[in-house]
């Protein structure tokens, strides 16, 4: 699946412009604050009905207007579909797909996926293990809805549990009673399907993440994306032993007023070597590792549903060499359709090596 | 000062905190009260105040009623030894309506809801407690959300050791949807939840 043009009305600093794209590579350029992102941005509420840089809708309304439009033209198995956003003070959002108004929001999510990589998404590889663990877990639940479910009833649960072990604490209450020991049966039975499909999935995705990272980098490390689960999972006896555990700390639970055991604590590295690359990779590197990852969850994503992925790679040039540049643009653009942005394009011609064997389209919006 | 008068604007507030009305049906209802014959608010205002006064709960099932104990309870044709626990006696009716069950209810009032502080002191479990005696089975048939699960592990732990046959309603489809416009969850619980045919 590619997209082929789009058209912005009053989206941010446009008033009415119409971008044609190639189905390859289209490298974004142009001063700072020209509206590159702005692009991305678009194309991120075509797929997902919203912003990936703020949830206010109106906020992206140009200054001055009360509405803004976004029109695409995607071509998917030989034919056009054209998706239409229109937002207005007055009627919020609605979206059409070949002129027809869509009702859930389900319907397109995920239809139109995107791979983007932002300068936020540093924190994958650089932030604590949440962050990781944030990244996975959405990848997992768009191809599995049982753990979406499972995920939701959990943390809810996680939620329930706390704001009562703080109720015991007020009423100086420290048995581990009936209603503690109900609400554990149920968490237990989410956790062990996190846990499972959690760590089938990381043995699914490392071979390919792996697989990709040697693809573009000049690396020499044996890299490796490591779990340990915070309840080990052992198929007979993971219910009693992560209930004993629940029990055995609950005095502490109940002080402390949160759950210090269960799968929303499950630690998630990634190795070089088979040391976590916090403490030792360079800004270069984390970002190789970072796009090594978005690459291999937009080829885990095509694997599993069947359509193509649009990779989105914003500020992509920023701490990379030239070597790893040509390896990426390389790699990704020969697959899939990629929109680059960068502030110029002298970036590019350093890399002579890009330029001359490699057709892309360049907008300009200086 | 609003142009509305005082005694309209207090009529319009009280419906607006009705459930499932707006201020603008509430105006609505109000004007129309105002407009029909003086002896329909009179029929209104007394049967409200029949109904705070009539119905109370029945003390051994907590169900509604104008009797204590209740019809159900009372009925010599009903099955004594099956209980059905339900939240709320909106649920005894819809049980009713299907005609099939002639056990006898226990109405708890509510479900475990940690976030809202609703603790097992708070529903009518004490007194199921003391009804079991005579009892052989006990349907737990609870709405199927986050804290009705959890009430009915809750209940079913400590009724566990009173040689009770304790089962629950079961999940899956509506009779005569479309599988297609079933969601995931449902799906799945109907898959784990399939009966032998004959």
């Amino acid at each position: 699946m590619i997209l082929k043009k789009i058209l912005l009305k009053n989206f941010r600093n446009f008033s009415n412009i119409e971008f044609v794209f190639d189905k390859n590579l289209n490298i974004i350029t142009g001063k700072n604050g020209t509206g590159k992102t702005t692009i991305l941005e678009s194309f991120h509420f075509l797929s997902y009905t919203k912003s990936f840089k703020t949830n206010y809708d109106t906020e992206v309304i140009k200054k001055g207007n009360n509405y803004f439009q976004i029109f695409g033209e995607f071509f998917d198995n030989n034919k056009n579909t054209h998706v239409n956003l229109n937002f207005t003070e007055k009627e919020g959002k609605r979206t059409f797909i070949n002129k027809k108004k869509l009702v859930r929001k389900i319907d397109i999510i995920g239809k139109y996926p995107l791979i983007l990589l932002s300068p936020e998404d540093q924190s994958i590889t650089k932030g604590n293990p949440s962050v990781k663990r944030n990244f996975i877990d959405k990848i997992i639940s768009q191809i599995d809805k049982q753990y979406l479910f499972n995920l939701v009833e959990y943390n809810k649960r996680i939620t329930q549990r706390n704001y009562l072990l703080k109720t015991y604490k007020i009423n100086n209450k420290y048995i581990y009673d009936e209603y503690f020991e109900s609400l554990d049966d149920l968490l237990i039975t989410n956790a062990k399907t996190i846990t499972q499909k959690r760590n089938k999935f990381i043995n699914d995705y490392n071979p390919i993440f792996k697989n990709e990272l040697e693809k573009i980098s000049h690396f020499n490390y044996k890299s490796t994306i490591n779990i340990i689960n915070n309840i080990e999972l052992n198929e007979e006896n993971y219910f009693t032993n992560y209930k004993n555990k629940l029990e055995e700390k609950f005095v502490k639970d109940v002080k402390f007023g949160r759950t210090s055991r269960g799968p929303h604590l499950d630690k998630i590295s990634i190795l070089f070597d088979g040391i976590d690359i916090k403490k030792i990779a360079s800004q270069g590197e984390h970002k190789v590792v970072l796009i090594a990852l978005k690459i291999a969850e937009g080829m885990f994503l095509q694997n599993h549903t069947n359509s193509c992925v649009i990779y989105l790679l914003d500020d992509l040039f920023s701490f990379l060499d030239s070597e790893h540049c040509v390896k990426i643009i390389n790699k990704i653009s020969s697959e899939n359709q990629t929109f680059v942005t960068t502030t110029s394009m002298l970036h590019l011609n350093d890399y002579l090596g890009i330029i001359n064997h490699l057709n892309f389209n360049e907008i300009c919006l200086d | 000062m609003s142009i509305i008068p005082e005694s309209l604007i207090q009529v319009i507030d009280t419906f607006a905190n009705f459930p499932g009305v707006g201020k603008k049906s509430a105006k609505r209802m109000a004007y129309y009260l105002l407009k029909s014959p003086r002896q329909e608010s009179v029929n209104l205002a007394k049967a409200i105040i029949n109904l705070k006064d009539r119905i109370h709960n029945c003390s051994q099932c907590h169900n509604i009623s104008e009797t204590d104990p209740c019809r159900i309870c009372t009925d010599p044709k009903r099955d004594k030894t099956t209980l059905c626990v339900v939240e709320e006696p909106m649920d005894v009716i819809a049980i009713e309506n299907t005609g099939n069950y002639r056990g006898l209810y226990h109405v708890l009032g509510g479900v475990l809801s940690p976030l809202n502080g609703i603790g097992p002191d708070d529903l009518n479990i004490q007194d199921l407690l003391h009804r079991i005696v005579s009892i052989k089975e006990i349907i737990l048939a609870l709405n199927s959300t986050r804290d009705g699960e959890t009430t009915e592990v809750y209940l079913s732990k400590i009724l566990r050791n009173n040689n009770l046959n304790i089962t629950r309603l079961a999940h899956g489809l509506p009779i005569g949807t479309n599988l297609e416009f079933a969601d995931e969850t449902t799906l799945i619980r109907a898959i784990e939840g399939r009966t032998n045919i004959l």
